[in-house]
């Protein structure tokens, strides 16, 4: 059993099997609208980490404020999904990408730490005005998200599809890319930077496209988020829901969409399995940053990088 | 406008937190590579330490002095079992790590009820006012001082301190010369999350304790790099630079106004400095 565990492959199998069973008995005990607005919340959570592995597992840099990219996506949808949804959609993804140019309008000079603390910065910037643009985002109250009518199907279904195609949007800009000279040249500049610059490869606009496009997942993401939960509010889209994006990016593995789905959808389930465990614990205040602080450094410490 | 010198120096000594915590930010950074997210928490939980002695009967410095160990305690125990095992195999992980350990932090404090349902004070000064300034707005800007000059003796005046010093220059040289630089490096998280401790103590007498006491490491940040990423007394200068930048937007701009003036001081500051003062060591 020990030797079993101690293979990386098999543990990473042997987790991926918990979590499918884990996932498969809450939609049991909650039933299938339960279950599909679990799984949409996941679709909408890997979405917006698919721009953080472009990014990063591409282009070799950290961004800390995927949370910018997701708000300008959901509050866009918000607003534009009562009129068409096609419009909606574009004016998401394109205020994603607004989101990352924005992050990365530093990134000609800068690259490593200090970029991602210039993205950082951004995030923060991003929930104050989430905060003061009173008309748009409806403040520190928030805003519902007017669902579009589409009487014969309930709201879970919808999401559950919209979340979908999100996502397959995202995997499709993720595996075009991979494939095409852009990609080539952001892992030169991952893997060699300086081999990439005696290339003759506009370094600095590298980084910059790779925000852009990481933004783009963001903004799609955001929309996902937004009509998943059907209410949105500045402080859904604080720092900490950058670093949890980061985290599923990483704990997920850079390199493969797959992984980073599975993250996604282990880390909507933890909180919901932790509340199913509540009665063994009682009332505790801090119980879901707990389990789930305790989860990420379990997993940093465990799980095999590549 | 009567009322600016003592805006100013109120800033100042909310400033002087900010530069204290800095301070942790950028030793740890240097000393082991890694940014840590959990400064805040360290802060906050380490305030609860002392709040909890104080309140077993135990006299205020006792208790001080039990939550600075406790901290060194907690970093060390941390650096052991999760940040340095993480920290070779990709960059970024252990900084991950430490945003993890920060939510678990959180989530003792606020699974605490004792903690959550009452406002607490770790008051070491008491009444008085001297100079338009509450005594415990001095007593923070003294404290911050006496434990930045204190670190500054520990970093410099001490064999510790060159070691600390000597392997975060050059690792391998270091090791060469009989250093345990990996010893260093967990011996140096317990220092810098004691630093933090530290530096929650400070704060203190003007903020209460509360689970929210770490929220103001988010200003750290501008701060660190304003001071140059570089463990000293610019750190700290910067961070009053930014506490006095702060009350004067605060008084002045509209609400909000302060929060992106920070944040915009930070990208100015980074695209302004050399690049390999915030380039990884």
């Amino acid at each position: 059993m020990s030797r079993f565990l101690l293979d990386p492959r098999r543990r990473t199998r042997l987790l991926a099997a918990l979590l499918v069973l884990a996932v498969g008995a809450l939609g049991a005990s909650g039933g299938a609208r339960y279950l599909a607005h679990l799984l949409a919340l996941a679709g909408a959570m890997a979405t917006a980490a698919l721009g953080l592995a472009l990014v990063q597992g591409r282009a070799g840099q950290v961004c800390l404020g995927q949370g910018a990219a997701m708000a300008a996506g959901a509050y866009t949808w918000a607003a534009l999904a009562p009129r068409s949804l096609p419009l909606a959609l574009a004016a998401a993804a394109a205020a994603g990408a607004l989101a990352g140019a924005a992050m990365a309008l530093p990134a000609r000079r800068l690259s490593g730490l200090p970029l991602a603390l210039a993205s950082m910065a951004c995030a923060v910037i991003a929930e104050v005005l989430a905060m003061r643009a009173v008309a748009f985002t409806g403040g520190t109250a928030g805003r519902f998200v007017a669902l579009p009518a589409l009487s014969a199907f309930d709201e879970a279904s919808v999401a559950l599809a919209f979340s979908t195609l999100c996502l397959g949007l995202a995997v499709l800009l993720l595996y075009r890319l991979d494939r095409a000279a852009l990609g080539r040249a952001w892992r030169a500049l991952a893997q060699a930077p300086e081999a990439a610059l005696a290339l003759g490869l506009d370094v600095g606009g590298l980084r910059q496209l790779a925000f852009v496009a990481s933004g783009l997942c963001g903004g799609l993401g955001g929309a996902a988020y937004a009509q998943t939960l059907g209410f949105i509010s500045p402080e859904q889209f604080a720092l900490p829901l950058s670093f949890e994006l980061l985290v599923i990016a990483f704990l997920g593995g850079l390199r493969h969409p797959a992984g980073i789905i599975l993250a996604s959808l282990a880390f909507v389930a933890l909180p919901e399995l932790a509340d199913r465990l509540r009665p063994l614990v009682g009332a505790l205040g801090g119980w879901d940053p707990l389990v789930l602080g305790l989860t990420v450094v379990f997993v940093a410490v465990f799980r095999k990088m590549d | 406008m009567s009322l600016a010198p003592e805006v100013v120096l109120g800033g100042a000594a909310q400033g002087c937190l900010y530069g204290l915590t800095a301070l942790s930010l950028v030793f740890l950074y240097r000393a082991t590579g890694v940014l840590s997210f959990m400064q805040g928490e360290a802060m906050a939980a380490g305030a609860y330490v002392a709040v909890g002695l104080a309140a077993l009967g135990a006299p205020l410095a006792l208790a001080a002095l039990g939550a600075i160990a406790a901290g060194y305690a907690f970093g060390a125990l941390a650096a052991r079992c999760a940040l340095e095992p993480v920290r070779t195999r990709a960059p970024w992980v252990a900084t991950l790590a430490t945003f993890g350990l920060a939510l678990a932090l959180r989530g003792v404090l606020l699974s605490l009820p004792a903690a959550t349902q009452g406002w607490y004070r770790f008051d070491w000064v008491g009444e008085g006012r001297w100079l338009g300034l509450a005594a415990r707005q001095w007593a923070v800007m003294l404290a911050a001082a006496g434990v930045a000059a204190a670190f500054a003796l520990l970093l410099r005046g001490t064999d510790w301190g060159r070691r600390v010093r000597a392997s975060a220059e050059d690792a391998v040289t270091a090791e060469r010369l009989g250093i345990d630089v990996a010893r260093l490096r967990r011996q140096a998280w317990g220092v810098g999350t004691a630093l933090a401790v530290a530096a929650g103590l400070a704060s203190a007498p003007v903020t209460f304790v509360h689970p929210e006491l770490g929220s103001l490491a988010l200003n750290a940040f501008p701060a660190a790099v304003l001071g140059g990423m570089k463990p000293g007394p610019a750190v700290l200068a910067a961070g009053v630079a930014l506490g006095v930048l702060e009350a004067l937007a605060a008084w002045q701009l509209p609400p909000g106004g302060k929060e992106l003036l920070l944040q915009l001081v930070l990208i100015a500051a980074l695209l302004a400095l050399p690049r390999e003062r915030v380039a990884a060591p």
